[in-house]
Parts: C-alpha cells; sequence; structure tokens
C-alpha cells in the first residue's frame, strides 16, 4: 500500500466528506414512525373515521359525561343533591360557592376547547380531500356524514361550555403556531347562532337511525333533537355580562320556532318512539344494550375500555349504594334526591323506583332501605347491570344525552311559548310521556291544563319527573330563570315534610331473601304506626323481627343538616355560570373571569 | 453495519513480518529499589522499530540489528524510561527507577484523543483502575459515588440493579435529560455505565467544563464521560480470575407499634362507633387484656427483608499479546440475592477486546461486548398503585391476628376493605414482575498514520439492546381489583439500536522552533437511534392462574360483558445526528498552553433551518511553574498550571418532532362496547424549536508539592443555559394546555476540591489519601414567559397535589408544603356539655379547601402564614393557596469523598468515605405511616406519643375538656387522623449524611511463595460495604431518591427499598 501518496489518499477523504455533506440534510430528514401528519390522516376514509372517533372520544371519561359533566355539574337543583358538605370540589359547585380555584373546573373546560380543536382539525381536512370532492359516491357520502359528525361535536363541545360557564371563547379554526391565542369571550347567542347553523348543515347530511349500523354514532335525529334543545337555550334565559342579569332576547320566539319544527321533524320521521315500558329505558342501559327497538335513546356517550379517559363511573360512583364485598361489587353515593322530588312522584308513578334507588346492598348481599337523606339517583346503577365484580371503578355504561320523551316534551314546550297555549298537537306529545309513565292505570294520567301558564308550570314538572338524573334539570331551571326559585322551593317543601306526620318518622322492613319488605301496614306514604312492632329485629330473640331505620327522623332543618345545605349559597343572576378556573384564566390576559367571580 | 466491520476483520489477518540481518539480545528488567522483576516493560531499538517485553518475570528478548551501536530503551509506566547502549553484549539488565511525577504523564481522554495531564487545559475528573481495583462492586454507576469532584451519583434505593441517576455539575435541563453523554473507547453508548463490569474498565475520564465537552457540541451540556476499557498488555499471557462471595443484610428498621400498641390504637380509633367498637372486642377481647399479646405480634419487616442475602461474583479475563497484536477477554457473573423477599438479580457480561499494530502506520481494533442482565422482583419503588406496594404493606399490615382466626397467614378480604393492605408475604408473590434486558455492543476502529504527523482514524459503534419486561398481578392484587378482580398480565418489550461512526484527521507537530506545539484536529460524526417498544396488556385471566402460565397464554383473558381488552400498542423512533468538529492544541514553550474548540451540530429533532447548532469554546492555561521565577521553589512547588476556559455546549437529548403537526393513536372510543382506535393531534407543533445552549466559565488550578507527592486541583465554575425547553402553557382555549417552547435558562455556579496525595512512601508502607468535595448552587433563572413560579407533584400521594416548587431565582428541587404547627389544644376550643361539641374558637385558623377532617382536639394544625382569604364566616383560614411555602430543598450544600489506601509489606487496606451535607429529604414514608384514615393499618412508633383520646384505662376521656387537656400536657404527635395526606416541614429532614461506604483488607501472598506455586499473583481480601451511616434521619437510608418526576421531584423517600450491608469475601488470582 506504500504507492499510493498521502495526496491521494487526503483527496479520498476530501471528496468522501464533501459527499457526506451533501448528504447529510437528507440523513437528517426523519419522518416520524409512531405518529402520523394530517396528510397521513385525511388521505383516506377509515383514517378520517379514527379521527372522528377521536373527536368522539373527549365527550367520555371522567372529565366528560363519564362523571363530572354527567354526576358533578348538574348538582344542586330541586332534584339532587350532592353528598356531604362543602369542598373545594364537586361539593363545592354544588352548593354553588365555587371559586375559581375550584378543582372540577380546569379539565371540562380544556377537555372541550381539545374537542373543538379535534373537530376543526377535521372540519378544515375533511373538505380539502380528493375523496370528498372527486372519490367514488360511497366514499363521498360516508365523509360527509363525517363531516357532519365534526359539526355536531364541534356544537356538543361549544354547547356544554356554553351552558355551564356563559360567554367563552370562540374558535373555528384549528390552531397553529403564531396565531394569538389570547381570544377573548364571545356572548353566548353568538356562540349559539353558530352552532345552530352548523348543526343545520349537519343535520341533513347524517343518516337516520334505521339507515344505518346500530351504535351510538350521531344520527340525523340526534343532530335535530340537540339542535331543538340549543334552540330553547338560545331561546331562553342567559346571564348577561354586561347587566350581569338573567335576560332573554326579544327574538327568543325565532328559536322556539326551531325547536318546534325540528321536534316536529322527528316525530314525524318514524324513526323514534317511547319505549311503553320505562323501567327498561334504563334497566337496557345498565344492561349494555343499545336500544335498537324503538330509539328513545336517541344519543348517547359510549364509554367502555375500564380507562379514566374513555370509560364512565356511572354506577359506580352514583346509583345505588353498595357495600365493597357484595357480589356486585362497591358502587354509589354521589348524589341523593331531595325529599320533595321523592314525594312529587305520584305513589303510582313507576318512574319514582327508576329515578331514585331507595334502598342499600350490604356486604351479603341483602337490601335494606335507605334512610330519607342516603338515598341515591338511580337511572345508573350497577345492580342493575352484568355483574362485574371487585372494585372496578368503570362499568361501561354509556350516557344518556337525548331521549325521545324530551323531544316531546320541547315540542309542547315551543309550541305553547310560540300560540300562546297549547294546541291538540302538544296536549298530546305531553300526554303521551304521561300515558306511558302509567300505562298500566291511565286513570292517573290526569288533566292537562289548556292555558300558557298552566302548561307550562305542568311542563316544569313532568320534565322533572321525566327526566330527573339526567343532567338536564339544571340547566332547564336556568334557561327558564327559574334554579334560585326552585331551590327554595324545594327546601320549603322538604321543611314541611320534617313535621308532616302523613309521612312516618321510621321504616320497619325484615329481609325476604335478598329483598325486603315492611312491616304490614306502614309504607313511604303512610304515618307512623300506632303500635310499632315490637319486639324489634334481634339477632338472638327475634331473627325475624323487623328493623328500624329512620326515616322522616333523619330529616333535620339544622344548620349543615339536609336541607339547609341544599344549593345553599346560590345567587340569582351569578351562579347559573361557574367561574373559569384560575389556571386558565391566568394564561390568558384578554379572557375576563365576569358575572361577579 | 456488518459492510463496516468486515474491513476491520480483513486487517486482521494483516500482518507484515520483514526481516533483515539480526542478532539476539536477552536480559532482565528489575525495580531499582525492591529489586522485584517488572513485567510487561517495552524494550524498543532506538531509533528503529524494533519492539519487545518483559514476560512475568521480568525476562525479555529482542532482536537487534547484526552491526552498529544499537541503544536499547527500557519504558514501563511509572518508571523513568532508561537507555543502554549496546555493543557487542548479547544481555543487557536494566534497573529501573520509579518515577513519582510521571503521574504528570499520565494520558487524559479529552474526546478523540489524549493529552498529557500537563498539556490539558479544560476541567477533567478521571478514574484509574488502579483506585478501585481493590473494590468488590457490581455496579460501575456506583462505583462513581463520592469519587469525583463534580459529579453527582444518587441512587434510586438500594434495591439490586436500580436505577443511578448522574449529574455532572448538577445538570443544565429542567425538564429535560440531564444524563451526561457516555463515549466508550471512543464511541457514543446511552446508559454505558450500566452495561459495563467493573472489572473491565480501565479509565473514567468526565469532562466537566465546555472547553472539554465542546469536542461534543450538541451532546456536550451535561458532561460528558468517557471510559475506557482494559486493553490486552505485551507480555505473557495472564489469565487472572477475581471472585467475591458477600451476605447482606438490612441496615435497619423502621420502627412501628408493637402488637399491644397497634391493638390499643384500633381501640380508640373504634370509639367513635359502636359497631366498630364490638367488633373490636369481639375480635380482641376488651381492652385491659391487650396485654396478652405482648410478644405475640408478627415482624413484617423481619418477615420480608430480614433475610440474609447472598451474592457472588465471578470475573475471569484473559489478558495477553505482543507488540502487534494484543487482546483482552472478559467474562463476568454477578447473582445477587435482594434482601426481599422473591427478588434477586443476575447479570453475565463478555467483553472481548483486541488490538493489532501491524505495523507504525497501521492501527486497528475492535470490541465485543454482550450483556445479559436479569431483574426478578416487583421492586418496592416503583411508581404504581399504591395499594400494591411492597414496602407500604409491609410496615403498614397488621401486627396481630384476629382473635378468632389465624387469618393473618391468609388473604383477609374484610381487612383488605377496611385498610385496603395485603398481607406483604402474600402480596410479594401477588405482584410478579420479571425485567431481562440483552445488549450487544460493538465497536472498532481503524486508524492510518499518513506521514509521522498526519493520523487519519474512523471509529464505529453499533449498540443493540433488547429489553423485556413481564408483569403479573394476581387477582388479590389493587390492579387486578380495578379490573373485575382478575388477574392482568403484562408484556412490554423494547429494542433500542444505535449507529454511530465518527472520522477524524489529526495533525501534530511539536517543537517546532523548540517552542512551538501544535496539535490539530478535524472530524466528522453521525450518530443514530432508533428504537421500537411493543406492548402488550391482558386483563381478565381467569382466577388462579399462575404468572408463567397467564405470560404465556397471553391470549386467554375473556373481560366481562362491557369491558374490553385494551390493545397492544407501538411506539417507534428514529433520531439522527451529524456533526463536524475541529480542535485546534497549541503551547507556547510548554508555558502557555491553548485549546480552540468548534462543533456543529445538525439534529432530526429540529426543523430545517434551526437545525444547525454551532459551540465554540476556548481555553487557556498557564503553567507558572515552567516559569524562571518559579525554577527556585520547584521542590516544594513541583508544578502549578492555571487554566481558563469559556464555551457553549447543547442539549439535544428532547423530544421528536416537536416541530411537526402531528396526530397519534392513543384513544379510544367505545362504540358498541367495542374500542374503536381514535387519532388525535398530540402537540401544538412549534416549528421555531432549536438547541438548548449552555454557556460555560472554568477557572482551575492544579498544583502540585513535594515533587508532586501531593496534588491539587481547584475550579469554579458558572454555567448558564438559555433556550431551554420547556412545555410553556398556552391558552387553554386553543385545544392544547401547552407547547414546548425555548423558554427558560438556569444556572449553575460551583467550586470542586479534589486533593490526592502519598502521606508516607517507603519500602514497606505506603498511605495514599484522596479527597474531593463540590459545591454546586443550581438556580432557576427564567420560566415561562410571565410565570415565576410553577408547581409539581412527585406524585406518591395523589393528594399531596403540588409539592414541588420551580421558581424564578431559586434552585430547582424546593419541597413545597405547609408548616405544622403542632396540634389543636384543648383550649383552642369551646366545648358545650349539652351537644358534646368542642366549636372552634373564632380567632383560631381553621383548613379552607385544604382537607376534609374536620377540626377536633388534637387535629393537626398547620401554620396560618397569613394572607387574605378567610372562612366564608371571617374567621381566619389555612388556605391551599396561602399557606404553603417552600420548605426544603434536596440539593446537598456539598458533597464528597475521602478515600485512603494503605500498603504494609503484603497488606493493602483502604477506606472509602463518601458524604452529603444539607440536602433534606422528603420523608413520605413518614407521612403515610402517621396516617390512620383507614381502618387498620399500623403506623411507625412515634405516634404512641399521639394526642390520646381514651386514657389509660381505655376510658374515653373526650367528652372531659379538663381531662382531656391534662392528659394530653406532653403528647408530641397529633391524633393520627387525617383524611388526605398532608405535606408539612414536618416531614423533611435534614439528609446529611457520612457513610462508611467501604472497607478493604487485603492480603497478597508473598511473590518466592508464588513462585513456587507457579502464579503471578494471589491477593485474599475482605470487604464491608456501607459498613454504617452517620445521619439525622430518621427514614431507612439518607440516600434516597425515588419519585423524580423527571427530575424536577429530588429527594422523596417514599418506599424505597432498603440499603443492605455486605460483607464480602474475595480473591485475586493471576496466572
Amino acid at each position: 500500500m506504500k504507492f499510493i501518496s498521502p495526496k491521494i489518499y487526503i483527496t479520498v477523504i476530501v471528496t468522501a466528506l464533501s459527499m457526506l455533506v451533501f448528504s447529510c440534510k437528507k440523513y437528517l430528514d426523519v419522518q416520524p414512525q409512531s405518529s402520523f401528519s394530517p396528510e397521513d390522516v385525511f388521505s383516506n376514509v377509515s383514517s378520517v373515521n379514527s379521527a372522528i372517533m377521536g373527536i368522539y372520544q373527549l365527550l367520555a371519561g371522567d372529565d366528560g359525561y363519564g362523571q363530572r359533566q354527567s354526576l358533578v355539574y348538574p348538582n344542586d337543583t330541586d332534584e339532587f343533591t350532592r353528598s356531604g358538605d362543602v369542598d373545594a370540589g364537586a361539593r363545592g359547585l354544588a352548593r354553588y360557592v365555587a371559586d375559581a380555584g375550584n378543582s372540577e373546573l380546569a379539565a371540562t373546560f380544556s377537555r372541550g376547547y381539545n374537542g373543538i380543536e379535534r373537530a376543526n382539525l377535521c372540519l378544515k381536512y375533511i373538505p380539502q380531500m380528493d375523496a370528498y370532492n372527486n372519490g367514488p359516491e360511497a366514499d363521498k357520502k360516508e365523509l360527509r356524514r363525517m363531516y357532519a359528525e365534526a359539526l355536531t361535536l364541534r356544537a356538543i363541545y361549544y354547547f356544554d361550555l356554553v351552558k355551564n360557564w356563559g360567554d367563552v371563547p370562540l374558535q373555528t379554526e384549528p390552531s397553529v403556531s403564531g396565531m394569538d391565542f389570547n381570544l377573548s369571550k364571545t356572548n353566548s347567542e353568538v356562540i349559539y347562532d353558530k352552532i345552530l347553523a352548523d348543526l343545520l348543515v349537519a343535520e341533513r347530511l347524517l343518516p337516520w337511525r334505521k339507515e344505518t349500523v346500530a351504535d351510538e354514532r350521531i344520527t340525523q335525529g340526534a343532530a335535530r333533537g340537540l339542535r331543538a334543545r340549543i334552540a330553547l337555550f338560545r331561546g331562553g334565559y342567559m346571564l348577561r355580562r354586561v347587566s350581569n342579569i338573567m335576560e332573554r332576547q326579544a327574538d327568543y320566539l325565532k328559536y322556539y320556532a326551531i325547536t318546534r319544527d325540528e321536534c316536529d321533524t322527528i316525530m314525524k320521521s318514524g324513526q323514534h318512539s317511547l319505549n311503553p315500558s320505562f323501567y327498561d329505558v334504563f334497566k337496557k342501559l345498565n344492561e349494555l344494550t343499545l336500544d335498537n327497538v324503538y330509539g328513545e335513546r336517541m344519543l348517547e356517550v359510549a364509554q367502555a375500555g375500564g380507562n379514566a379517559n374513555y370509560d364512565s363511573k356511572l354506577g359506580r360512583a352514583n346509583g345505588t349504594r353498595i357495600a365493597d364485598g357484595s357480589r356486585y361489587g362497591p358502587a354509589g353515593g354521589a348524589q341523593n334526591p331531595n325529599t320533595n322530588y321523592f314525594y312529587a312522584f305520584d305513589p303510582a308513578d313507576p318512574r319514582r323506583e327508576v329515578t331514585i334507588a331507595n334502598y342499600n346492598i350490604a356486604v351479603n348481599n341483602l337490601k335494606s332501605p335507605a334512610r330519607i337523606t342516603e338515598m341515591n339517583d338511580g337511572k345508573y346503577r350497577r345492580d342493575w347491570r352484568p355483574i362485574i365484580a371487585g372494585a372496578t371503578q368503570t362499568l361501561g355504561i354509556n350516557w344518556v344525552m337525548l331521549r325521545y320523551s324530551d323531544v316531546l316534551l320541547m315540542y309542547a314546550e315551543a309550541v305553547n311559548e310560540i300560540n300562546g297555549a297549547p294546541d291538540a298537537a302538544a296536549i298530546k306529545a305531553f300526554e303521551d310521556v304521561r300515558k306511558r309513565a302509567f300505562s298500566t292505570n291511565l286513570s292517573k294520567v290526569g288533566v292537562t291544563p289548556t292555558d300558557k301558564a298552566g302548561f307550562f308550570n305542568a311542563l316544569v314538572k313532568e320534565r322533572s319527573l321525566e327526566l330527573g338524573g339526567e343532567g338536564i334539570r339544571k340547566y332547564d331551571l336556568i334557561r327558564w330563570n327559574l334554579l334560585g326559585a326552585k331551590l327554595k322551593e324545594a327546601k320549603a317543601i322538604m321543611t314541611t315534610i320534617v313535621s308532616a306526620t302523613q309521612y312516618p318518622r321510621y321504616l320497619y322492613y325484615r329481609n325476604v331473601g335478598e329483598e325486603f319488605e315492611f312491616y304490614p301496614g306502614t309504607g313511604y306514604y303512610l304515618p307512623d304506626p300506632a303500635v310499632p312492632p315490637a319486639p324489634l329485629y334481634n339477632a338472638v330473640t327475634n331473627p325475624n323481627g323487623y328493623i328500624r331505620i329512620d326515616w322522616r327522623q333523619n330529616l333535620t332543618t339544622a344548620t349543615g343538616g339536609f336541607i339547609e345545605k341544599l344549593g345553599r349559597s346560590f345567587q340569582s343572576n351569578h351562579s347559573e355560570v361557574l367561574p373559569i378556573h384560575r389556571t386558565i384564566i391566568d394564561l390568558n390576559p384578554n379572557l375576563k373571569q365576569d358575572y361577579g367571580y | 453495519m456488518n459492510k463496516l466491520l468486515l474491513p476491520i476483520f480483513m486487517l486482521l489477518l494483516i500482518c507484515s513480518t520483514a526481516r533483515a540481518q539480526t542478532r539476539q539480545v536477552t536480559g532482565r528488567v528489575t525495580d531499582n529499589l525492591t529489586k522485584e522483576p517488572i513485567p510487561g516493560v517495552s524494550i524498543t531499538v532506538k531509533g528503529g522499530r524494533t519492539v519487545g517485553s518483559t514476560d512475568s518475570k521480568g525476562l525479555y528478548k529482542i532482536s537487534i540489528p547484526a552491526s552498529g551501536t544499537v541503544v536499547l530503551v527500557a519504558r514501563y509506566v511509572g518508571y523513568k524510561s532508561d537507555e543502554v547502549t549496546v555493543t557487542t553484549q548479547s544481555e543487557i539488565n536494566f534497573s529501573m527507577l520509579e518515577d513519582i511525577s510521571s503521574l504528570n504523564e499520565v494520558q487524559i481522554n479529552v474526546g478523540y484523543g489524549t493529552v498529557s495531564k500537563d498539556a490539558l487545559t479544560g476541567s477533567v475528573s478521571s478514574l484509574r483502575a488502579d483506585q478501585i481495583k481493590d473494590i468488590p462492586i457490581n455496579s460501575a454507576e456506583q462505583l462513581l459515588a463520592g469519587r469525583l469532584a463534580g459529579v453527582q451519583v444518587t441512587a434510586t434505593d438500594g434495591a439490586p440493579g436500580t436505577n443511578v441517576q448522574i449529574r455532572v455539575r448538577g445538570g443544565t435541563s429542567i425538564t429535560q435529560d440531564n444524563s451526561p453523554l457516555y463515549i466508550v473507547d471512543g464511541v457514543q453508548v446511552e446508559n454505558a455505565l450500566r452495561s459495563l463490569s467493573p472489572q473491565d474498565i480501565e479509565t473514567i475520564d468526565v469532562l466537566k467544563d465546555a472547553a472539554s465537552t465542546a469536542i461534543y457540541g450538541a451532546r456536550g451540556a451535561n458532561g460528558v464521560v468517557l471510559i475506557t476499557t482494559k486493553s490486552g498488555k505485551s507480555g505473557r499471557t495472564t489469565v487472572s480470575y477475581n471472585g467475591f462471595i458477600g451476605a447482606g443484610r438490612v441496615l435497619g428498621k423502621l420502627d412501628v407499634l408493637d402488637a399491644v400498641d397497634y391493638l390499643k390504637y384500633q381501640y380508640e380509633r373504634s370509639r367513635g362507633s359502636e359497631v366498630d367498637s364490638a367488633s373490636f372486642v369481639q375480635n380482641y377481647g376488651p381492652y385491659d387484656t391487650l396485654e396478652v399479646y405482648r410478644n405475640k405480634g408478627r415482624d413484617w419487616q423481619e418477615e420480608v427483608f430480614g433475610s440474609v442475602a447472598l451474592q457472588q461474583t465471578h470475573n475471569l479475563s484473559i489478558n495477553g499479546g505482543d507488540q502487534k497484536i494484543n487482546y483482552n477477554l472478559s467474562l463476568t457473573g454477578n447473582g445477587q440475592d435482594g434482601v426481599m423477599i422473591n427478588s434477586d438479580y443476575n447479570r453475565k457480561l463478555l467483553s472481548f477486546k483486541m488490538e493489532i499494530k501491524p505495523n507504525d502506520k497501521f492501527r486497528t481494533g475492535f470490541t465485543v461486548r454482550y450483556n445479559d442482565e436479569r431483574i426478578n422482583g416487583a421492586g418496592v419503588s416503583s411508581p404504581g398503585l399504591a395499594r400494591d406496594n411492597f414496602l407500604k404493606n409491609t410496615l403498614a399490615y397488621r401486627p396481630i391476628s384476629s382473635k378468632n382466626g389465624d387469618d393473618i397467614d391468609f388473604y383477609d378480604q374484610q381487612y383488605l376493605a377496611a385498610a385496603d393492605l395485603r398481607n406483604p408475604v402474600i402480596n410479594a408473590t401477588a405482584v410478579y414482575r420479571k425485567a431481562f434486558s440483552k445488549r450487544y455492543n460493538l465497536s472498532g476502529y481503524l486508524s492510518y498514520a499518513f506521514t509521522k504527523d498526519i493520523v487519519g482514524r474512523v471509529t464505529v459503534g453499533y449498540d443493540n439492546n433488547n429489553t423485556r419486561t413481564n408483569n403479573f398481578y394476581s387477582e388479590i392484587t389493587g390492579q387486578a381489583a380495578l379490573f373485575s378482580g382478575m388477574p392482568i398480565a403484562s408484556i412490554l418489550t423494547g429494542a433500542t439500536n444505535t449507529f454511530n461512526n465518527s472520522n477524524t484527521l489529526t495533525y501534530t507537530k511539536r517543537d517546532i522552533n523548540k517552542h512551538h506545539d501544535f496539535d490539530f484536529l478535524i472530524g466528522q460524526e453521525i450518530y443514530q437511534n432508533s428504537s421500537q417498544q411493543f406492548n402488550a396488556e391482558t386483563r381478565y385471566f381467569p382466577i388462579g392462574i399462575s404468572p408463567e402460565k397467564a405470560l404465556s397464554n397471553m391470549n386467554l383473558g375473556n373481560p366481562p360483558s362491557g369491558q374490553a381488552q385494551p390493545r397492544p400498542t407501538t411506539n417507534n423512533a428514529t433520531a439522527r445526528s451529524f456533526s463536524f468538529f475541529s480542535r485546534i492544541n497549541y503551547a507556547y514553550d510548554k508555558k502557555y498552553l491553548i485549546t480552540l474548540t468548534g462543533r456543529a451540530d445538525g439534529s432530526s429533532k429540529f426543523m430545517e433551518g434551526s437545525r444547525w447548532g454551532y459551540f465554540p469554546s476556548a481555553a487557556l492555561a498557564w503553567r507558572l511553574s515552567e516559569e524562571d521565577f518559579a525554577q527556585s521553589f520547584k521542590s516544594v512547588l513541583s508544578d502549578a498550571k492555571i487554566r481558563l476556559s469559556v464555551g457553549s455546549t447543547g442539549n439535544n437529548r428532547i423530544n421528536d418532532f416537536t416541530f411537526l403537526p402531528l396526530y397519534a393513536s392513543n384513544t379510544y372510543y367505545g362504540l358498541n362496547d367495542q374500542l374503536v382506535p381514535g387519532v388525535v393531534p398530540t402537540q401544538l407543533a412549534n416549528p421555531y424549536v432549536k438547541w438548548e445552549t449552555s454557556l460555560s466559565r472554568n477557572l482551575g488550578a492544579d498544583v502540585s508539592f513535594f515533587n508532586n507527592r501531593i496534588q491539587l486541583t481547584t475550579d469554579v465554575y458558572y454555567n448558564t443555559t438559555k433556550d431551554l425547553l420547556l412545555q410553556n402553557p398556552i391558552p387553554q382555549t386553543s385545544g392544547y394546555s401547552q407547547q414546548t417552547q425555548n423558554i427558560a435558562s438556569t444556572s449553575n455556579r460551583g467550586l470542586e476540591i479534589q486533593l490526592s496525595g502519598v502521606v508516607t512512601q517507603s519500602k514497606t508502607f505506603t498511605y495514599s489519601v484522596n479527597y474531593n468535595m463540590s459545591f454546586n448552587r443550581n438556580r432557576v433563572e427564567k420560566l415561562n414567559d410571565g410565570i415565576t413560579r410553577k408547581g409539581y407533584a412527585s406524585g406518591w400521594e395523589t393528594n399531596t397535589g403540588e409539592d414541588y416548587l420551580v421558581e424564578v431565582g431559586k434552585p430547582l428541587g424546593q419541597m413545597y408544603g405547609y408548616k405544622s404547627d403542632g396540634f389543636y389544644k384543648v383550649s383552642d376550643f369551646t366545648y358545650n356539655p349539652t351537644t358534646r361539641a368542642y366549636t372552634l374558637k373564632p380567632e383560631i385558623p381553621s383548613f379552607f379547601g385544604v382537607t376534609r377532617s374536620s377540626i377536633q382536639p388534637g387535629t393537626m394544625k398547620l401554620k396560618d402564614l397569613g394572607g387574605n382569604i378567610k372562612n366564608p364566616d371571617g374567621s381566619p383560614a389555612i388556605h391551599t393557596d396561602e399557606d404553603r411555602t417552600v420548605i426544603g430543598n434536596a440539593a446537598p450544600k456539598f458533597t464528597g469523598g475521602l478515600n485512603q489506601q494503605f500498603n504494609y509489606k503484603n497488606w493493602d487496606m483502604s477506606v472509602f468515605v463518601n458524604f452529603s451535607v444539607g440536602n433534606d429529604i422528603y420523608n413520605a414514608n413518614k407521612i403515610e405511616l402517621t396516617n390512620a384514615r383507614l381502618r387498620g393499618p399500623n403506623m411507625l412508633a412515634i405516634t404512641k406519643g399521639r394526642f390520646k383520646t381514651i386514657d389509660d384505662s381505655g376510658v374515653s376521656i373526650y367528652n372531659d375538656p379538663a381531662k382531656l387537656e391534662a392528659f394530653n400536657q406532653n403528647a408530641t404527635l397529633w391524633r393520627p387522623y387525617e383524611n388526605s395526606a398532608l405535606f408539612t416541614d414536618w416531614a423533611v429532614e435534614d439528609g446529611s449524611f457520612l457513610r462508611i461506604n467501604n472497607i478493604t483488607l487485603g492480603y497478597t501472598l508473598p511473590q518466592n511463595l508464588l513462585d513456587r506455586i507457579k502464579m503471578r499473583s494471589l491477593r485474599f481480601y475482605a470487604t464491608v460495604n456501607n459498613l454504617a451511616t452517620i445521619t439525622g434521619y430518621s427514614g431507612f437510608d439518607p440516600e434516597v431518591n425515588t419519585r423524580t418526576n423527571g427530575g424536577l421531584t429530588p429527594g422523596v423517600d417514599y418506599s424505597a427499598y432498603p440499603r443492605s450491608r455486605t460483607i464480602i469475601f474475595g480473591l485475586n488470582l493471576s496466572l
């Protein structure tokens, strides 16, 4: 090798080095492997579908309708109260003492905008896709459906933000570095108008439920129902930033017409109907069965997978209180029905037994009546679910966002407002709901008022009986500007019940198998027996005796008691909206707290 | 890869053997003082190429030209070279003189080359094999603890195979990786110390200032650890065996309540509820009979980690070669039982290194390393469900069985429901974990001297690391309880491949015009790291299945209705960098030294345009001992050098692709109860992301006294890092909560002292000392825009929230919590005898937004630090936002170590002590084990001094304020009942310690005896590792760091694996 001179070596090396320089640009261009560019995602129908699932996902989980939006935000109302006393979290919200540091506030707010960003990306990129414009018809149709889903989902996220926080920032384009992210608030009605317009586009691109595979994806009926609901909010009372007063816009009737028309379209579509059994609606829900037959459950948030991000704590955090160690696994406790709500149901109304879980289950699986202040909400309950043992936190139970009975009642309400009185169709829609409830005892349906105010009041009550525990009441009362009044009314009714001798002071029960029965001649709607059963249960001397538990005895007007704490610090023209969490306000100089927070 | 290795293997075959007319000369080389033969001395013909070396008896044989005058030169490290002129003799003997000043001729690895210590301009700490050869230790990482100034080594805990965090001068980044760069024999190897056997290490050089690290540019900001492995030595083939066996035992236990005290507390606690009171009596009998349980309890700590753990290490090496070819083959096996039941560690290492020098121009070498590691046992500190936590279950599980059943040995469902604790012995087998790691590492180099001055070198390295972790949670674990109480198994696999190639050209010219020394280096390098992860988890296995069966049948799990199996997940990534670098060393008269370094790095982690970073540095040194004026006191001040350097380095150990808008498939939507994958945007792309850049300034001095017998090196430095990448919060209405931005800056300033000296040296006795200490002050200079403080959660317990605070102007590692104020006194309340209720007096502060436990006499009290927030009724409030403050800092004031080595005749002894002063420890165990929010857990013995609500005969005195107050007059602790764990300064303890890390005593058999049994050397020794620790810390061990959260929450002691004391016997044998 000696014959090669060093010069040649150097030349070779210099050449090699310059080639390296030349190739280094290419060498340094590395493409991500485990992630996708937007171009990858929006290149075919199936990966767009995944992007759409990504938008849906934020509806589920702890910070979505898996817990926070279904069980935390909707309290307290005249129906339910959050258990326990004030804290810096859910109980603080329920008592309306939440400040901007409340632990429940930040995640859901951010999650909403996270969902909006995901939708904005889909709304930007789907129409740019070749398949959307020039693809096969099937692809075009599917992509239009997905585009409509993105619009609807964005509407849901904005609706959830506005109904909880009032005026919030509006962003309808995907975020890009360099953009001004310091958005200020947009008036609620502007946001409502935007999403009502979006839904009008979306609903026409979506299939009706019978035209597609049955699953939890949004169908035309759901989008129309949502549009009807949002229109009611647009036409209802809103807390104004400037005046700090609950006001409704002068043109509100325009929006009631939207509600009426959308509901009308749904009712005439033949796609949705009431399940003849109210019990069956929720029993099936807890059995994890979709409502393929009636389509009464029009929109559900799908939840599964045993994960706090896309599964729900429904039936675990709330519902029947079940002891750890029983065969069902532990459950219950998040929200307690108010006594006035319990007694608002007609004794013959089967909806009470569904809406309120008035029993507990012990370690040995025996049921016992719950005390008056310790009953639970009952539409989501673990003991109705196929048994899943252990301390499992997430039970895969869907959240029902919209039911057909709500559509019927919205229709009735819209017509009543527009016409100044209910017409026959409105009365029929209202009575359809009541008749389903009392199908075995139609005499209990009663006479429907025909004047505007009477019909409205009947609707206010009926919506509570029908839709209780479905996260609707608080927002209904706000759009009617009745939340403060109804909380007061609930307290007043409960106060009278404390000394209402037509109801029992104690309940006496014994177990028959795992179920329980009351001592003959006693019950929720009967006064104390003249002679209480004696001797009571004693494991040694009288194992067949009756066990006494507190009923009315348990209800007190004391400070810190069940009645006093209900919605304790509610202030009209303030508490209707939530404060935005401090960490969010702090980051954005243009975002103000407002509303007296 | 194979293409690149092939030429290297080819070169092994090339061996030119040109010969001329020669004659033979033989001889013997001995030590001038001891007259003992010196093996491995190189004998060369001056001016020629012929080389020979001495064998184990000091004998050599060499061929010299048949005619003419020949000068033979004998050279050996540590001796002055000796020359003898050969005329006609055929036997030449050398008697060599030891050269104490030769220490200065030790070559220091400075990256892509070496310099002598004299010519060094930067700040480098070095560890030589002879400083550590006596120490039997299995972890190369822990070898460094306390031995090098400016290098801080923190082990997570005492578990075998535990993670070790190494920081050079404090670390620069806030949230990114702060580990130094590891270079093994010229090749970058991630986390290299973990895959090397300490026995294979020749030297470790740690580059600390930018003048030294700038040659590594973008990767050098956190220091560079250069490791040189042992090469073959010319001379006779040596077979060495180093082996030791040892036994370890946990040093101390945490004092928990014994059976009787435990029951007394449970009795007291049960007074609130009639049901609990009745069941207590039913289970354990009335209060006055509890003494019968005295000495009948169980000591779970003893049962779980009380056993003696054996360990053994065997290292066999074959080393040899001649002037042309040398090799070193080393096989190491480590086996170590954990002191904790069901845990052990096993590692096998193979290393083969070979170098070939066929002639003066060519040089080539290659190394093959293979590492097979197995860690068995779930450990105790790994984050996960608290309820599965091994240590918690061990410490808190009730120390007594119930009266009516011997349920203590069984899985007790009722107790589990009440206390959320599992029998620790059963739990040890309920959580199964085996982590396997197989790693091979190939590297080679080829250098060619184009001329005498110009040398080109190509270095190639390939590293492949395959890991697999098998996990299994049986049905009794908390993890399984979340998923229908059915077993769960998961298999996590990872493969990382790195490829590194550097090509350098050096030009060296010495003594130009007798004044100028000149070195010039130019080079280019590529580095590629690609990783693949595949994780699969299956839930809902049939109850009762064994871990092995489940892990072998991963399809077996069957979810109940409404539940779904998680999908397998993968994560693959590749990152590349491409660099050019250059270094110039210039010396005038060997007195004035200058080093200029520059490097340009391009990385795939940045967008084109901000992809390249440029990192220059300059260093000056003045050897004032070489000046004329210094010659007069040369006998005292043998050497003195002052160094000054400034330079910049970078950090690209950041996430990939922060500049691209990306979607990832990491979520699902449960349509029809089937998980449908969703792709979601993962980040708000930041196209402006660029390098983190550190500017480092260093002033140092190297001084030697008394003919280099005492050497002192001190350095002061001030390093600032800007453009630190941080997740900067952005308004959430953008759909993102944060974006990676170059936004923060930090600084580290410090002082390092390294002192070594030979105190006594005589023919029979030598005593040498090596001492170092380092002071480092870290400061956060800037955080996110407009934000001066940000909380981070250590996450040992969710309720404590953000318990660390990063604050501008303050160091990292600030602990953030409440100040403890003892407990509420009876006199803080007004007592209403009718309602039997204690009402807090309005002027006494109470909790607001802090905790849910109601305030009663004896409740833990927090200090009200003022502030505006009041209770709704106007009374003073202790609020999360206002009444927390900085209550500790994990950063030590200084750390260091002292190593003393003694030699007396054939005996040797070394004592190594290391220390840390001024660091605080967040004793989370103490918080958890004094909190009785659940019914049933045991607590620390300090709760014996608690505020009590029953008197000595078990009678409740709660409703008698006067008695209650009098009885608790001397209480030292609050009533241990809180709803949530609060972090107060009570749980912050001074973690200063002085550890007698290692004492070794060895005996080497005398040479004459060895000669008889045909051995080269044989040494027996005994060692005690971790003999004792002097500390005020009340936990297991002050060297602890179990919840780091990426380095932001250092110093948490939660459920750390206890450290043990080990006694080791071993021998070093060479043939």
